[in-house]
Protein backbone atom coordinates (compact mmCIF):
# COMPACT_ATOMS: atom_id res chain seq x y z
CA UNK A 1 0.00 0.00 0.00
CA UNK A 2 1.25 3.26 -0.61
CA UNK A 3 2.26 5.61 1.98
CA UNK A 4 3.41 9.25 3.05
CA UNK A 5 7.12 8.69 3.83
CA UNK A 6 7.01 11.73 6.59
CA UNK A 7 10.94 11.48 7.11
CA UNK A 8 11.89 12.96 3.09
CA UNK A 9 8.20 14.13 2.35
CA UNK A 10 8.05 11.70 -0.55
CA UNK A 11 5.16 9.72 -1.76
CA UNK A 12 6.63 6.40 -2.26
CA UNK A 13 4.86 4.24 -4.00
CA UNK A 14 5.54 -0.24 -3.05
CA UNK A 15 7.56 -0.46 -6.13
CA UNK A 16 9.94 2.14 -4.56
CA UNK A 17 10.05 0.97 -1.56
CA UNK A 18 12.90 -1.82 -1.55
CA UNK A 19 11.52 -2.72 2.01
CA UNK A 20 14.57 -0.73 4.11
CA UNK A 21 13.36 2.54 3.54
CA UNK A 22 15.36 3.71 1.23
CA UNK A 23 15.00 4.37 -2.11
CA UNK A 24 16.83 2.12 -4.60
CA UNK A 25 19.95 3.34 -5.73
CA UNK A 26 21.07 2.63 -9.40
CA UNK A 27 24.10 3.90 -11.58
CA UNK A 28 24.26 7.76 -11.97
CA UNK A 29 24.04 7.62 -15.79
CA UNK A 30 20.76 5.19 -15.31
CA UNK A 31 17.49 6.73 -16.13
CA UNK A 32 14.71 5.90 -14.57
CA UNK A 33 13.35 2.45 -15.48
CA UNK A 34 9.43 4.27 -14.93
CA UNK A 35 8.10 7.83 -14.03
CA UNK A 36 7.42 9.17 -11.43
CA UNK A 37 3.76 8.10 -10.86
CA UNK A 38 4.17 4.58 -11.76
CA UNK A 39 3.03 3.66 -15.30
CA UNK A 40 2.07 7.27 -16.44
CA UNK A 41 4.51 10.14 -17.42
CA UNK A 42 4.03 13.65 -16.37
CA UNK A 43 1.76 14.31 -18.70
CA UNK A 44 -0.49 11.25 -17.72
CA UNK A 45 0.66 8.95 -20.87
CA UNK A 46 1.86 5.73 -20.55
CA UNK A 47 5.91 5.04 -20.07
CA UNK A 48 7.24 2.70 -22.53
CA UNK A 49 8.49 0.88 -19.29
CA UNK A 50 4.77 0.29 -18.65
CA UNK A 51 3.77 -0.31 -22.24
CA UNK A 52 6.29 -3.41 -21.93
CA UNK A 53 5.17 -4.61 -18.09
CA UNK A 54 2.00 -6.61 -19.93
CA UNK A 55 4.36 -8.77 -21.76
CA UNK A 56 5.99 -10.25 -18.23
CA UNK A 57 2.42 -12.01 -18.63
CA UNK A 58 3.38 -14.35 -20.65
CA UNK A 59 4.42 -17.31 -19.40
CA UNK A 60 8.52 -17.74 -19.51
CA UNK A 61 9.21 -14.06 -20.16
CA UNK A 62 11.81 -12.29 -18.12
CA UNK A 63 11.78 -8.67 -19.74
CA UNK A 64 12.28 -6.74 -22.64
CA UNK A 65 14.12 -3.97 -24.40
CA UNK A 66 13.04 -1.58 -26.94
CA UNK A 67 15.73 0.21 -29.13
CA UNK A 68 15.77 3.08 -31.61
CA UNK A 69 16.69 2.26 -35.05
CA UNK A 70 20.02 4.23 -33.99
CA UNK A 71 20.52 1.12 -31.46
CA UNK A 72 19.60 3.84 -28.37
CA UNK A 73 17.54 1.95 -25.73
CA UNK A 74 14.07 3.77 -25.70
CA UNK A 75 12.89 1.83 -23.03
CA UNK A 76 13.07 -1.53 -21.28
CA UNK A 77 11.50 -3.55 -18.56
CA UNK A 78 14.59 -6.07 -17.02
CA UNK A 79 14.69 -7.68 -13.46
CA UNK A 80 16.62 -5.69 -11.34
CA UNK A 81 20.08 -8.40 -12.02
CA UNK A 82 20.40 -6.09 -15.15
CA UNK A 83 21.75 -2.59 -15.21
CA UNK A 84 21.59 -0.15 -18.04
CA UNK A 85 24.56 -1.27 -19.62
CA UNK A 86 23.31 -4.64 -20.62
CA UNK A 87 19.98 -3.10 -21.88
CA UNK A 88 22.29 -0.33 -23.81
CA UNK A 89 24.30 -3.48 -24.93
CA UNK A 90 21.48 -5.75 -25.81
CA UNK A 91 20.08 -2.77 -27.67
CA UNK A 92 23.10 -1.80 -30.24
CA UNK A 93 23.10 -5.65 -31.01
CA UNK A 94 19.59 -5.30 -32.09
CA UNK A 95 20.20 -2.46 -34.52
CA UNK A 96 23.56 -4.03 -35.77
CA UNK A 97 21.65 -7.20 -36.47
CA UNK A 98 18.93 -5.39 -38.43
CA UNK A 99 22.00 -3.28 -40.46
CA UNK A 100 23.50 -6.65 -40.90
CA UNK A 101 20.49 -8.65 -42.39
CA UNK A 102 19.30 -5.47 -44.83
CA UNK A 103 22.81 -5.25 -46.05
CA UNK A 104 23.41 -8.64 -46.60
CA UNK A 105 20.40 -10.56 -46.78
CA UNK A 106 17.17 -8.92 -46.66
CA UNK A 107 14.93 -7.13 -44.26
CA UNK A 108 14.10 -8.34 -40.98
CA UNK A 109 10.69 -9.35 -40.28
CA UNK A 110 11.14 -11.32 -37.20
CA UNK A 111 13.55 -13.22 -35.28
CA UNK A 112 14.94 -15.32 -32.64
CA UNK A 113 18.71 -15.94 -30.95
CA UNK A 114 18.60 -19.44 -29.35
CA UNK A 115 20.78 -20.38 -26.06
CA UNK A 116 20.80 -22.55 -23.39
CA UNK A 117 17.72 -22.45 -22.01
CA UNK A 118 16.75 -18.89 -23.12
CA UNK A 119 15.37 -17.20 -25.92
CA UNK A 120 16.28 -13.56 -27.27
CA UNK A 121 13.42 -12.69 -29.70
CA UNK A 122 13.84 -9.49 -32.19
CA UNK A 123 11.19 -8.46 -33.68
CA UNK A 124 10.34 -4.64 -35.59
CA UNK A 125 7.98 -2.08 -34.12
CA UNK A 126 7.28 0.84 -35.67
CA UNK A 127 8.93 2.87 -33.26
CA UNK A 128 12.32 0.49 -34.21
CA UNK A 129 12.90 -2.98 -32.64
CA UNK A 130 11.76 -5.12 -29.43
CA UNK A 131 14.04 -7.41 -27.96
CA UNK A 132 12.19 -10.05 -25.40
CA UNK A 133 14.60 -12.33 -23.13
CA UNK A 134 12.41 -15.43 -22.40
CA UNK A 135 12.77 -18.86 -21.28
CA UNK A 136 12.67 -21.43 -23.78
CA UNK A 137 9.05 -22.63 -22.88
CA UNK A 138 7.49 -18.93 -23.93
CA UNK A 139 5.02 -19.44 -26.72
CA UNK A 140 7.02 -17.98 -29.49
CA UNK A 141 3.18 -17.28 -31.31
CA UNK A 142 1.78 -15.26 -28.36
CA UNK A 143 5.10 -13.52 -28.29
CA UNK A 144 4.38 -12.53 -31.69
CA UNK A 145 0.91 -11.60 -31.32
CA UNK A 146 1.59 -9.23 -28.20
CA UNK A 147 4.77 -7.52 -29.69
CA UNK A 148 1.74 -6.69 -32.93
CA UNK A 149 -0.16 -5.04 -30.32
CA UNK A 150 2.70 -3.62 -27.94
CA UNK A 151 4.13 -1.55 -31.07
CA UNK A 152 1.26 0.62 -31.65
CA UNK A 153 0.97 1.55 -27.96
CA UNK A 154 5.02 1.71 -27.91
CA UNK A 155 4.14 4.93 -30.27
CA UNK A 156 1.50 6.14 -28.78
CA UNK A 157 3.52 6.34 -25.24
CA UNK A 158 6.26 7.82 -27.20
CA UNK A 159 4.12 9.69 -29.16
CA UNK A 160 3.31 11.32 -25.10
CA UNK A 161 6.84 11.52 -24.43
CA UNK A 162 7.59 14.01 -27.24
CA UNK A 163 4.65 16.56 -26.68
CA UNK A 164 6.33 16.91 -22.71
CA UNK A 165 8.25 19.99 -22.72
CA UNK B 1 18.38 -23.81 -50.77
CA UNK B 2 22.03 -22.25 -50.30
CA UNK B 3 23.97 -22.61 -47.49
CA UNK B 4 27.91 -22.67 -45.69
CA UNK B 5 29.66 -23.99 -43.20
CA UNK B 6 32.33 -21.12 -41.63
CA UNK B 7 34.49 -20.69 -38.98
CA UNK B 8 34.29 -18.21 -36.59
CA UNK B 9 36.39 -15.89 -38.38
CA UNK B 10 34.19 -16.24 -41.46
CA UNK B 11 36.78 -18.96 -43.35
CA UNK B 12 34.34 -20.90 -45.85
CA UNK B 13 34.71 -24.36 -44.56
CA UNK B 14 31.82 -25.88 -46.96
CA UNK B 15 29.22 -24.69 -49.76
CA UNK B 16 25.74 -25.76 -50.75
CA UNK B 17 24.44 -23.64 -53.68
CA UNK B 18 25.79 -19.95 -54.08
CA UNK B 19 26.43 -20.41 -49.88
CA UNK B 20 29.34 -18.20 -49.95
CA UNK B 21 27.54 -15.32 -50.02
CA UNK B 22 26.88 -16.34 -46.71
CA UNK B 23 29.37 -16.01 -45.20
CA UNK B 24 29.60 -12.33 -44.54
CA UNK B 25 26.66 -12.07 -42.61
CA UNK B 26 27.08 -15.36 -41.27
CA UNK B 27 30.37 -14.65 -39.23
CA UNK B 28 28.62 -11.26 -38.47
CA UNK B 29 25.33 -12.36 -36.83
CA UNK B 30 28.05 -15.37 -35.05
CA UNK B 31 29.29 -12.19 -33.17
CA UNK B 32 26.24 -10.05 -32.71
CA UNK B 33 24.74 -13.49 -30.78
CA UNK B 34 28.10 -13.75 -28.53
CA UNK B 35 27.90 -10.06 -27.78
CA UNK B 36 24.10 -10.51 -27.04
CA UNK B 37 24.91 -13.33 -24.44
CA UNK B 38 27.56 -11.42 -22.98
CA UNK B 39 25.21 -8.65 -22.04
CA UNK B 40 22.30 -10.02 -20.64
CA UNK B 41 24.06 -13.12 -19.26
CA UNK B 42 23.33 -15.85 -21.90
CA UNK B 43 25.09 -19.35 -22.42
CA UNK B 44 25.27 -21.88 -25.21
CA UNK B 45 24.25 -20.15 -28.41
CA UNK B 46 22.74 -22.43 -30.89
CA UNK B 47 20.73 -21.30 -33.26
CA UNK B 48 19.58 -17.60 -34.89
CA UNK B 49 16.35 -17.74 -37.08
CA UNK B 50 15.37 -15.04 -39.28
CA UNK B 51 11.90 -14.12 -41.83
CA UNK B 52 13.56 -11.89 -43.62
CA UNK B 53 11.15 -9.87 -46.64
CA UNK B 54 11.62 -12.88 -49.25
CA UNK B 55 13.49 -16.01 -47.45
CA UNK B 56 14.06 -17.68 -44.35
CA UNK B 57 17.89 -17.36 -43.28
CA UNK B 58 19.16 -19.80 -40.43
CA UNK B 59 21.89 -20.16 -38.31
CA UNK B 60 23.53 -22.97 -36.68
CA UNK B 61 26.27 -23.55 -34.00
CA UNK B 62 27.96 -26.70 -35.61
CA UNK B 63 31.47 -27.06 -33.78
CA UNK B 64 33.02 -25.18 -31.52
CA UNK B 65 34.86 -23.18 -34.26
CA UNK B 66 32.37 -23.19 -36.74
CA UNK B 67 28.70 -22.33 -38.00
CA UNK B 68 26.35 -23.49 -40.62
CA UNK B 69 24.23 -20.52 -42.61
CA UNK B 70 21.52 -21.14 -44.89
CA UNK B 71 18.97 -19.38 -46.56
CA UNK B 72 15.43 -21.12 -47.29
CA UNK B 73 12.62 -19.68 -49.30
CA UNK B 74 9.82 -18.08 -46.83
CA UNK B 75 7.36 -20.69 -45.39
CA UNK B 76 10.11 -23.38 -46.44
CA UNK B 77 9.48 -26.04 -43.58
CA UNK B 78 12.60 -26.11 -41.88
CA UNK B 79 11.49 -28.84 -39.00
CA UNK B 80 13.54 -31.18 -39.92
CA UNK B 81 16.66 -29.39 -40.95
CA UNK B 82 15.91 -27.58 -37.08
CA UNK B 83 16.09 -31.02 -35.27
CA UNK B 84 18.78 -32.63 -37.62
CA UNK B 85 21.10 -29.67 -36.13
CA UNK B 86 19.28 -29.79 -32.87
CA UNK B 87 17.83 -26.36 -33.11
CA UNK B 88 14.40 -27.72 -31.93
Amino acid sequence: MARWKLKDLFWISPDENDGDGTAPSGAPSEPPRTSSAPGSDANGGQTVESVLSPLKDIDGVIGSIVAGADGAVVGYDLPRTFDYSAAQGAARQMALLRTALATEAGEMKTSIFRFRDFHFHVDEVPSGLIGILAAERADRPALRMAVRLLGRRIEEALSGRGSRS
Amino acid sequence: MSGARISHRGEILGVRGDGSRLAGVGCKLRQIADAIAEHLGLEGFSAFEAELSSDQLLLFADTKDSDVVLTAPRGADLTAIRRALGGE
